[in-house]
């Protein structure tokens, strides 16, 4: 790491981001301040709406038409905000290497991978296309995609979603460039690919003296790469240090929050201390410090005046007017051990179990013909669910959990097997019969508000259940409404409302209570919390715990976060490629894995503690490949 | 590819069997081709003569069965009008509006595109609203209507360009600009709508972060992918080129295939009919037949599909 005296490569000071809207101007980003220095990582971390992507493209050059800056970034001294027109999308490429998140979209579907990497060269370098092409082949054995020469002619749909990051960190690297910036780069990947590529990407840090800026909303990332963090809260940065500082001893109650709001494996035994409240909009922040309506140590002073940064105890600066006091105390200490013991009080009764699946496939025809083949997407599955108990279902895309979850919902007919709810099987049922069973069997999608029509209000969403099964007058099912909303921790003034109107998390609740107005046995959670940011989605996991303590609900929990799915089930079914793999309850499953796949997962869980400098520390040990060649000569 | 083929081959079979079933049965309610070919005042005897002549006195069933015979061997008689062979005079006429069509949806085509995509770009500024504008306009004028008014302007107060008849160049530039006015419009509207949702997506944001010209990206990466939608499109517009030719080459007085259908259709010419409605049911599933390579060209997600089906 570069020492602090020395020049920054990018220097990022009061950074203010506005945007004009219909709606008068949005304050997006607001004085953020962070450097980054040549072989050093700076992790920006924040949830969604924090500010974190935007101040990256800012930085790029890639701000709409109704994007404006004030404030100072300079890279090697240089101002970058002054630039426009070419002259700013030349110095961008030149000096930025950038990385988004979504790999697929991020790449032109209708050139190869090898073109796509080849035109930066043509473009920027004035290659000729046999140079550019060897060149591209070359930097994507660089990013270590095996024979290179035959992927560089495949499409993006062709390669994996691991392999599109990989191109385009190769598309990144293409010119050199002095600076990689990287917008959630493992997020729409599966964890088990998350850690090769972060790996990757510190690696060609290393070997080309890069700086490196990572956005992200993911603790465990942040831990695993950073040397520096910028936490970042409403637009403002509101924490600034080491990983050590910022991670293992927070001076911002808003990181000791998030800290406290994350799933961790060693942590299973207490609750999670999820923060009140949602994010505020940045068109209309509170007074004071944004962070004090849901801010446990808040006073009257924070409602009133702005925290500046500040040094707090352990060296970093905090935007909190008591991060001397707290961090002396030991206040904010509080995330390493969690909430309240979890009460284990549940009569799982393993002899009666609830739900019972037996030698589940699902099959789908790939092609038609005599030549067709199938795909197995669930094969043979079995496992029980105890009355009141949580079936952890945890695996990555194309693992076939999804399949299992539309299945158990009744939304789909298995090829064969049984899936007895009740003591009903619901593999062969239709009509009226199954329109019965629907009744206890309730879904809870990912995405809420795809799941609830736009123009209807939400006291109609969760009064529609009542209706169609005819539960009581009107007047009755509206009392029943407002017991529902009550019930996942909504004012019944909400029952007016429309979903766009609701956060992530307030629609979530919305959809929860519509699975629970027909009061149903069993609830089929299909990765309820994957859309969420963390410091939501730990409310709506302590909302489901609560559920099932008050209601006895039997839950199938669908998740590809181990940790969640841990934190909330009381077995946990590990399934890969169709099947299952290892079944057995949490503690066993994280003391004792049995299965290699299981053993995988498990290692690609990244904690903030056990996992902090775990890519960034470990020394490169790939040296048997030729350091990366230099691009074409400059005509 | 081979399934492709036999797929298109049952369609094609079955496109012309059920179109000229329905017009051999439309026709017939129609009204007797006897009084049109002997004229209004013709006597009993003489239209029973002409009826038993063309085979009209059997059974309607039985006409059709001799006529799904003649459809297998692509006899399709002589006309009714003419005294000649049908398919003669179908084919004799085609030229005429293959050119028609096809120079229409060139224009179409090549001013669509371009004013679709500047009309993306542009979307809050003057050119924006004034490809919006166009765009309306063109789709809510009727052809004949815009033909009329054209021929007005150009024939008869500037006397620039000829109103009617297919000699020459000249004359096949007003039906062909009346022609494409529609299709145009609607392909800057759908091409305006491609390209914003093409400018959207992360590999646009990519493009720039790369640096690229904003032509480059334009006319590069943004084209390149809309072009996926605008084929389909462009198929089904053929379709819809052919019944728009009928309007516009009666208004024109076009020598082509559209005119002869109208003609055929007023004087119950069946025979006309049906080779006339055979010859642009085979084109259009032909036409669409061309669309679906051509996807496999642009689209590579599509090749693989189809290498693996």
């Amino acid at each position: 790491m570069a020492g602090a005296d020395a020049v920054p490569l990018l220097e990022v000071d009061g950074l203010d981001v506005t945007f004009d809207t219909l709606r008068g101007p949005v304050h997006a980003v607001r004085g953020a301040t962070w450097s980054v220095h040549q072989g050093e990582t700076l992790v920006v971390l924040g949830e969604s709406g924090s500010g974190k992507s935007v101040s990256l493209h800012a930085v790029a050059g890639l701000l709409p038409a109704n994007g404006h800056t004030a404030g100072r970034v300079r890279f090697q001294g240089r101002d970058v905000l002054g630039l426009r027109g070419a002259p700013l999308r030349r110095f961008c490429a030149e000096n930025y290497g950038m990385v988004f998140q979504d790999p697929m979209s991020s790449l032109d579907p209708s050139f190869t991978v090898g073109d796509q990497i080849a035109e930066i060269l043509r473009v920027h370098r004035g290659a000729s296309a046999q140079d550019a092409w060897e060149r591209a082949v070359e930097l994507l054995g660089v990013v270590r995609i095996d024979d290179p020469g035959r992927r560089a002619k495949q499409y993006p749909h062709e390669l994996s979603g691991g392999m599109r990051q990989r191109v385009m960190i190769a598309m990144a690297i293409a010119l050199d460039p002095p600076l990689f910036l990287a917008d959630e780069p493992t997020t729409a990947l599966d964890t088990s690919v998350r850690g090769a590529v972060l790996e990757t990407m510190i690696e060609l840090r290393d070997r080309l003296s890069m700086g490196v800026v990572l956005i992200t909303h993911d603790i465990g990332v942040a831990a695993a790469v950073a040397d520096r963090v910028a936490v970042m809260y409403a637009g403002r940065v509101v924490e600034y240090g080491t990983a050590e500082q910022v991670l293992h001893e927070p001076g911002h109650p808003y990181t000791a929050a998030l800290l406290g709001s994350l799933p961790r494996l060693r942590r299973l035994r207490s609750t999670l201390t999820a923060i009140p409240g949602a994010p505020p909009n940045a068109a209309r922040l509170p007074a004071g410090c944004s962070f004090h309506p849901r801010c446990r140590f808040a006073t009257d002073r924070c409602a009133e005046e702005l925290p500046v940064l500040q040094p707090s105890g352990g060296g970093q600066v905090a935007a909190c007017h008591w991060t001397g006091r707290l961090t002396a105390d030991g206040d904010l200490g509080y995330w390493r051990e969690g909430g309240e013991p979890l009460v284990d009080a549940r009569p799982g009764d393993a002899e009666q179990p609830f739900v019972v699946v037996e030698n589940l496939v699902k099959e789908y025809p790939l092609g038609s013909g005599r030549k067709a083949r199938v795909l197995r997407a669930v094969d043979d599955v079995s496992f029980t669910i105890p009355k009141g108990t949580t079936l952890g279902l945890v695996g990555e895309s194309g693992s076939g959990k999804s399949t299992t979850a539309m299945i158990m919902s009744g939304l789909l007919a298995p090829t064969s097997g049984r899936v007895v709810i009740g003591g009903v099987d619901i593999a062969r049922l239709s009509g009226k019969a199954m329109r019965d069973v629907r009744r206890d069997l309730q879904v809870v999608f990912q995405d809420p508000y795809s799941s609830m029509d736009p123009r209807m209000t939400i006291g109609q969403i969760v009064d529609e259940p009542l209706l169609v099964h005819k539960r009581g007058s009107k007047p009755q099912r509206r009392d029943r409404v407002t017991e529902l909303l009550d019930l996942v921790g909504l004012d019944g003034d909400y029952a007016g409302r429309f979903p766009h109107q609701l956060s992530g998390g307030q629609a979530q609740r919305v959809a929860i209570a519509r699975a629970l107005a027909l009061e149903p046995a069993l609830m089929v959670l299909d990765e309820p919390v994957a859309a969420l940011d963390l410091s939501i989605q730990a409310q709506i996991l302590n909302l489901l715990r609560d559920l099932q303590a008050r209601l006895g609900l039997t839950y199938l929990f669908i998740g590809h976060d181990l940790a969640a799915v841990a934190y909330i089930s009381d077995r946990v079914a590990v399934m890969s490629t169709g099947k299952i793999v290892e079944l057995d309850r949490v503690d066993a499953i994280y003391q004792r894995p049995a299965a290699a796949y299981t053993r995988q997962l498990l290692d690609a869980v990244l904690d903030p503690e056990a996992d902090l400098g775990r890519y960034r520390d470990r020394p490169t040990t790939r040296t048997e490949e030729p350091c990366v060649p230099s691009a074409p000569a400059t005509p | 590819m081979a399934k492709l083929l036999r797929q298109r081959l049952l369609q094609l079979v079955l496109v012309i069997l059920g179109l000229s079933s329905l017009v051999f049965f439309l026709v017939r309610i129609s009204g007797d081709p006897a009084s049109a070919i002997a004229g209004a005042d013709a006597d009993p005897e003489t239209l029973a003569a002409i009826r038993s002549n063309l085979g009209l006195n059997e059974p309607v069933l039985v006409q059709y069965v001799r006529f799904l015979g003649d459809l297998l061997v692509l006899d399709f008689g002589d006309s009714y009008q003419y005294r000649s062979d049908a398919m003669a005079l179908v084919l004799d006429r085609f030229p005429a509006s293959a050119l028609l069509t096809l120079l229409a949806m060139l224009i179409a085509v090549g001013l669509g595109v371009p004013a679709g995509v500047l009309g993306a770009v542009h979307r809050d500024g003057l050119l924006g609203r004034a490809v919006n504008g166009l765009a309306i306009l063109g789709q809510s004028v009727p052809n004949f209507v815009l033909g009329l008014v054209l021929i007005m302007i150009f024939a008869v107060s500037l006397g620039w360009l000829p109103s009617f008849g297919g000699e020459g160049v000249m004359s096949l530039i007003l039906p062909a600009v009346t022609l494409a006015a529609f299709i145009c419009a609607r392909q800057m509207r759908l091409v305006q709508a491609y390209t914003l949702e093409e400018l959207s997506k992360g590999y646009v944001r990519t493009a720039n972060s790369l640096g690229y010209s904003t032509r480059r990206i334009r006319y590069r990466h943004i084209l390149r992918n809309v072009s996926v939608p605008m084929l389909s499109l462009v198929g089904l517009e053929l379709g819809q080129f052919i019944a728009g030719s009928v309007v516009v080459e009666s208004v024109f007085s076009w020598p082509g295939l559209g005119r002869l259908m109208v003609e055929s259709v007023t004087a119950r010419d069946y025979p006309v009919l049906q080779a006339g409605v055979f010859v642009i049911g085979v084109l259009v599933v032909l036409i669409n037949f061309i669309v679906d390579l051509l996807y496999q060209v642009v689209d590579p997600r599509l090749k693989a599909q189809l290498v693996t089906r």
